[in-house]
């Protein structure tokens, strides 16, 4: 028995000591990469690296070329819209975003998460990123990062971002971080109705006693009268619920110096933090107004949640749940005050830009829950009379007599611009709609919006002409003109097949006049990643 | 999502002759390793979840004994098996599932000794939890099984047989350790004794599994895109199970036969989940875990030549309890706790009859068992599921013609009733061919999880759910030979096979922020199963199966995801027949996985390349004799030898190049 107990001690010995000692040595890291191949199952479409693409913007002042952001591996990758499929403008390898994505010397804690992106110049990209909290900047042309100085006024406490230089010193950096201690507004209540103080009390925040929080999940970016504007929506506790947490949203303002080389960019010293009428700002976008102002309009699409299925049903419920009022800001450049507020009741704005005519006149976004538009009357706003500090902003609902009760609601919750279903569309109860994205055509006379849901492509007619009153009458304005299927519903019957629409860009220019080729262009989300090219003759 | 895996069958089986009375059997080819059963190896009471001599379907028997010194896990074992594909989730200890014939995980039944170890609530086995040390042998049935196992086997049934005592006591000892940390360990020991047969096992394992892994780069837009950072350590994957085994059997006379078995499993593991995010970890979970307690017990009554006929009646139950806590996931801080129980009992009874020139062996099933579900996440679920099943083998001409008639009609609570016919036929020519084939009707009931996930983190389940209902054909040829040429028992073989699914049951997208279990209409899987072997010299071994098969959505056409359409495995084995010493090279072939529902992302083909020395150190002539143990096995283990990137989902990295020693002791 002792020989056996010896013999069992030896082999456990001998495995001991030379399985790890030896097999440190041998064991390996897998060789080369494993190299996955994606293909576009649509002639029409190119494949993007990842599903969902967060983001696809057209370069300003060029006729022919986009950048499109993707998230799994994160990349922006340049695109000539002249052909169907697009194709790549880049002529070198396209790169990921590195592991220190911000430049400063320091890997990334999380790294970044694409949100969006935005081109605001034919040699500057911004690439919105959560978790990282940061807007990239990213050369459009090769999709690279590229280095801006980052300067923070000595004026700012430090407390105010931990992931920038000092207060009064400056670096170069890829990205500038949207981290931001901020300190609300004296009685600020979460999307649940409880002071943000109660969440965190004076002491627990970032900044020495007061009631503070970071920033969090930034969501849109948008130049406007040499400043930077980022939209912060803020989601705190419990994402993914039926009640998750929203802390009051902001729009962070930095100075941007497009004449300098490199250009500089700097957090606002004075009103370098805006916070937003309502919950969850997710986009924001520039608008040069027809009287000339520079202001920039912020979709707050109010606190969302996921609708609970009711078990008690044989119904299966889904898809997201307003939990408080959308409305769409109107912060002044020039001021850098959130002068007006739109209320536009429970609508979950979408989360995409704004679609703006050529002529400055209406913006239309459309709505994470439904297959609704949405509309602003942008003629008030040039209208508005300056704001003294401390002043609540206006409300133009027609409620505000400080502006004689001016209403630049055309389409709200309560009066929204419905779309058409797709017949053998989505599950209705499943995916009753969402319509991500809106674009103008070149004229303005026809708006084109992409439903998530269903697929489809609608065309809606828009009659601007005659100096309309204000707000534009909706009768005999606005009117589906067409519905395109342009991918599969999603659902069961999708399998196999490209689903998933998003976010839209229609080419600059008149199709058939100043351009051949593709008009209008599309995100797809799954299985594969997709850009596609349509010609729907959008003039 | 399973992928397939076809295997590499070697066995002693090769040397059966086929034309003598060979009854339950296969395809499978390649000695020592796999053998067929024979009348009398599926011993009473070892798979009494089957019907007694089913003797068309297409199975597979691995003899763990055959891999002695070579520290396959039954993931691995599986994974060489024709037909099957093990879709493993990252390295060991993590989790790994099975596909029959291009199935789902859900659509395999595995047994522990004919109890079911798929779980309501999921529907699924891992197999990583499975220790290969406390086994006898692993039954696999390919194709349809529903008359066999009932709700489920769409794709196949697998049994895992246990430890068994031989005519003399033998006490066995292993331990291994290798690459990244990664300990096993194992004592067990059987003997009879006073009529009473004892079994205990004890078997451990614990891995560090912190193996760097190089990351998915994509070909698109024309050109290779990499994650960055290229490279990453797997972090998070520590794993530790403890799993024992108690068998009790007696003797009750000379008709009658008892038994007791429980096996009982611990399980810690972290949960480093996928690889497909940016920053210094890749978005790998730094503290998910995953900790998990389960027991199977049976007690069991045999009966032989009683009144002429044979039967079993058993009484069974199965716990499993997992506590899930991942404080940072994106859907805020989760912490779970799942118990599944089952109690149940099943009787059997089978008897033989000449009537005329045909054989007839009539065989009875009755089952009916409870499944419960209470969980901190689900509202409670329970049902309740009974089956009754009757079976015809006729056979004539001296059993070179066999039909199989069989009817079994399965009940689950909250579905409607199911009839399931099937019918198999065996054919024996000549001597040395066999040609048979089976048609069946098969189905599943959808899991709990499918059914009723709670609406929460982007995920639920559906109500309202269908089952799956399919149809499965097979047909095969086999041929046998005792020697070709300088070849020696050579063995050939090839199926075809079809499974018609309707209703797949999938979790897809269904909106912005949901995902569903959805029935997603009918599916096919056609496919040809190829396998040979041999051996030449008295020294060589040389097994080999393929297989290939087109699994696609029947409204698309598009490949069903997660499955290769092809794998070959190789497997060679030189040493001479007293065991002295092995050494075993294997190659394994996987093809292209699809890894979306269009087909259009996949994961390339590799082919990774096993190898071990084994040495028997009792036969050394300078040691042996001081050795005081009847074997004692030394092994040198290299697994990917050309350290390969494997993976079989997308974000899920395996490991490269690893080597392990091992020594086992039987005494």
């Amino acid at each position: 028995m002792r020989a056996r107990a010896r013999v069992g001690l030896l082999a456990a010995g001998v495995a001991w000591a030379l399985g790890p000692g030896c097999s440190a040595s041998g064991s390996g890291s897998g060789g080369g990469a494993p190299v996955v191949t994606v293909d576009s199952p649509d002639d029409r479409c190119v494949a993007l690296p990842g599903q969902f693409p967060p983001g696809l913007a057209l370069l300003p002042g060029v006729a022919d070329r986009a950048v499109v952001v993707t998230d799994t591996p994160s990349t922006v990758v340049p695109f000539a819209l002249d052909t169907t499929p697009p194709h790549v403008a880049a002529t070198g390898r396209i790169p990921t975003f590195p592991a220190d994505s911000d430049g400063d010397g320091v890997r990334d804690r999380f790294g970044p998460r694409p949100d969006g992106v935005e081109a605001i110049a034919t040699d500057l990209a911004l690439v919105t990123a959560s978790f990282e909290e940061e807007v990239l900047f990213v050369d459009p042309a090769s999709g690279a990062l590229r280095r801006l100085e980052v300067a923070v006024p000595a004026s700012l406490p430090p407390e105010r971002f931990a992931n920038l230089p000092s207060p009064g010193q400056s670096a170069l950096r890829t990205a500038v971080s949207t981290l931001a201690c901020v300190e609300p507004p004296a009685g600020a209540a979460d999307s649940r109705g409880l002071p943000v103080a109660t969440r965190f009390p004076p002491g627990s925040g970032c900044l020495a006693g007061v009631t503070s929080y970071r920033t969090r999940y930034t969501s849109g970016v948008a130049l406007a009268d040499g400043h930077l504007f980022v939209s912060m929506s803020n989601l705190g506790d419990d994402a993914g619920t039926a009640n998750p947490q929203f802390l009051p949203g902001v729009v962070l303002v930095y100075d941007l110096d497009l004449t300098t080389a490199p250009p500089r960019a700097t957090p606002h010293a004075a009103n370098g933090v805006i916070f937003t009428s309502a919950f969850n700002p997710t986009q924001v976008t520039a608008l040069h107004s027809a009287g000339g102002r520079d202001f920039v309009l912020v979709t707050d699409t109010g606190a969302l949640g996921i609708l609970q299925d009711d078990p008690s049903t044989p119904v299966i419920d889904s898809g997201g749940i307003a939990l408080s009022d959308a409305a769409i800001d109107v912060i002044d450049a020039a001021t850098l005050q959130l002068v007006a507020t739109v209320p536009l009741g429970r609508a979950l704005l979408s989360f995409d830009r704004l679609a703006i005519d050529p002529t400055k006149r209406v913006a239309f976004t459309g709505s994470a829950a439904g297959r609704n538009l949405y509309a602003i009357d942008l003629e008030p706003l040039d209208a508005l009379p300056p704001l003294a500090a401390g002043d609540r902003p206006y409300r133009l609902d027609g409620s505000d007599a400080r502006v004689g009760g001016a209403d630049a609601r055309i389409f709200d919750f309560g009066h929204p611009l419905p779309l058409p279903a797709r017949i053998g569309g989505a599950d209705p109860q499943s995916c009753p709609g969402f319509t991500v994205g809106t674009a103008f055509d070149a004229v303005g006379t026809k708006l084109f919006a992409t439903d998530f849901c269903d697929g489809t492509l609608t065309t809606v007619g828009v009659d601007l002409s005659g100096s309309p009153p204000s707000p534009v009458p909706t009768s005999g304005r606005f009117g589906v003109l067409a519905q395109s299927n342009i991918v599969a519903p999603v659902g069961a019957g999708a399998l196999g097949r490209p689903r998933g629409l998003g976010s839209i860009a229609v080419r600059p220019g008149r199709p058939g006049v100043d351009y051949t080729g593709p008009d209008v262009f599309v995100l797809v989300g799954t299985p594969e990643g997709l850009l596609c090219a349509l010609r729907v003759d959008s003039f | 999502m399973p992928l397939i895996r076809f295997a590499l069958a070697t066995g002693a089986l090769a040397l059966l002759p086929l034309g003598g009375g060979v009854r339950a059997d296969d395809a499978a080819p390649a000695p020592p390793a796999v053998e067929r059963e024979v009348p009398g190896v599926v011993a009473r009471g070892v798979t009494p979840h089957e019907l007694p001599d089913d003797p068309t379907a297409f199975t597979t028997v691995i003899r763990t004994d055959a891999y002695a010194g070579e520290g396959k896990t039954a993931e691995q074992l599986l994974s060489e098996a024709v037909g099957v594909q093990v879709r493993r989730l990252g390295g060991p200890g993590q989790p790994a599932e099975i596909s029959i014939r291009g199935s789902t995980a859900r659509q395999v039944i595995v047994l522990l000794d004919g109890v079911q170890l798929n779980d309501a609530q999921s529907g699924t086995v891992d197999l990583s939890t499975i220790p290969a040390d406390l086994l006898d042998r692993i039954e696999i049935s390919r194709g349809g099984g529903s008359l066999q196992a009932g709700s489920g086997a769409i794709g196949g049934v697998v049994n895992l047989v246990t430890k068994r005592p031989g005519a003399e006591p033998l006490t066995r000892a292993a331990v291994e350790g290798g690459s990244f940390g990664t300990f096993q360990g194992s004592l067990t020991h059987s003997r009879r004794a006073g009529g009473v047969e004892l079994t205990a096992g004890y078997d451990g394992f614990g891995t560090k599994g912190d193996y760097e892994f190089q990351r998915v780069q994509e070909r698109v837009l024309g050109q290779t895109i990499a994650f960055s950072p290229k490279q990453l350590e797997r972090i998070n994957d520590e794993a530790e199970s403890h799993a024992s085994l108690l068998r009790v059997g007696r003797e009750l006379g000379e008709h009658l036969h008892a038994s007791f078995q429980n096996s009982a499993y611990y399980d810690s593991r972290g949960v480093p989940g996928l690889d497909s995010g940016n920053g210094p970890t890749g978005g790998q979970s730094e503290d998910a875990h995953e900790r998990k307690t389960a027991d199977v017990a049976a007690a069991v009554l045999d009966a032989s030549d009683v009144a002429g006929a044979d039967g079993a009646l058993r009484v069974y139950d199965r716990f499993q309890r997992i506590h899930f806590t991942d404080p940072s996931s994106t859907c805020g801080a989760l912490d779970s706790e799942n118990e599944n129980y089952a109690l149940g009992t099943r009787g059997e009874v089978s008897r033989e009859w000449q009537l005329g020139p045909s054989l007839h062996r009539l065989s009875a099933i009755g089952d009916v068992h409870e499944d419960r579900l209470t969980s901190t996440e689900f509202e409670n679920r329970h049902r309740l599921a009974s089956d009754w099943a009757l079976q015809d083998e006729l056979s004539v001409l001296e059993r070179r013609v066999i039909l199989a008639p069989a009817l079994r009609y399965d009940l689950t609570e909250g579905f409607d009733g199911e009839w399931l016919p099937r019918i198999g036929a065996i054919v024996k020519p000549l001597p040395w061919l066999r040609i048979k084939g089976n048609a069946e009707r098969s189905y599943r009931a959808p899991s709990f999880d499918e059914l009723f996930f709670p609406d929460q983190c982007f995920l639920r389940g559906n109500p309202n759910l269908r089952p799956e209902r399919a149809r499965n054909f097979d047909a095969g040829v086999e041929a046998g030979f005792e020697h070709v040429f300088f070849l020696d028992d050579v063995r050939l073989g090839g199926d075809w096979f079809r499974q018609a699914i309707d209703d797949s049951i999938v979790f897809l997208l269904v909106s912005p922020n949901t995902v569903a279990a959805e029935n997603t209409g009918p599916a096919t899987v056609n496919g040809f199963e190829l396998h040979a072997s041999t051996r030449l010299l008295g020294w060589i071994t040389l097994a080999a199966n393929s297989t290939l098969f087109h699994a696609e959505l029947d409204a698309t056409g598009t490949p069903l995801p997660g499955r290769a359409e092809h794998e070959t495995n190789v497997r060679l084995e030189i040493g001479p027949p007293s065991g002295l010493a092995k050494l075993v090279g294997t190659l394994q072939h996987t093809g292209d996985i699809p890894v979306t529902d269009t087909g259009l992302t996949k994961i390339p083909a590799r082919t990774v390349f096993d190898a071990s020395l084994t040495v028997d150190a009792k036969q050394l002539p300078w040691l042996g004799p001081r050795v005081p143990a009847q074997r004692l096995l030394v092994s040198l283990m290299g697994r990917n030898l050309t350290d390969r990137s494997v993976r079989d989902a997308l974000f899920f990295p395996q490991p490269g190049r690893t080597v392990a020693i091992r020594a086992e002791a039987w005494f």
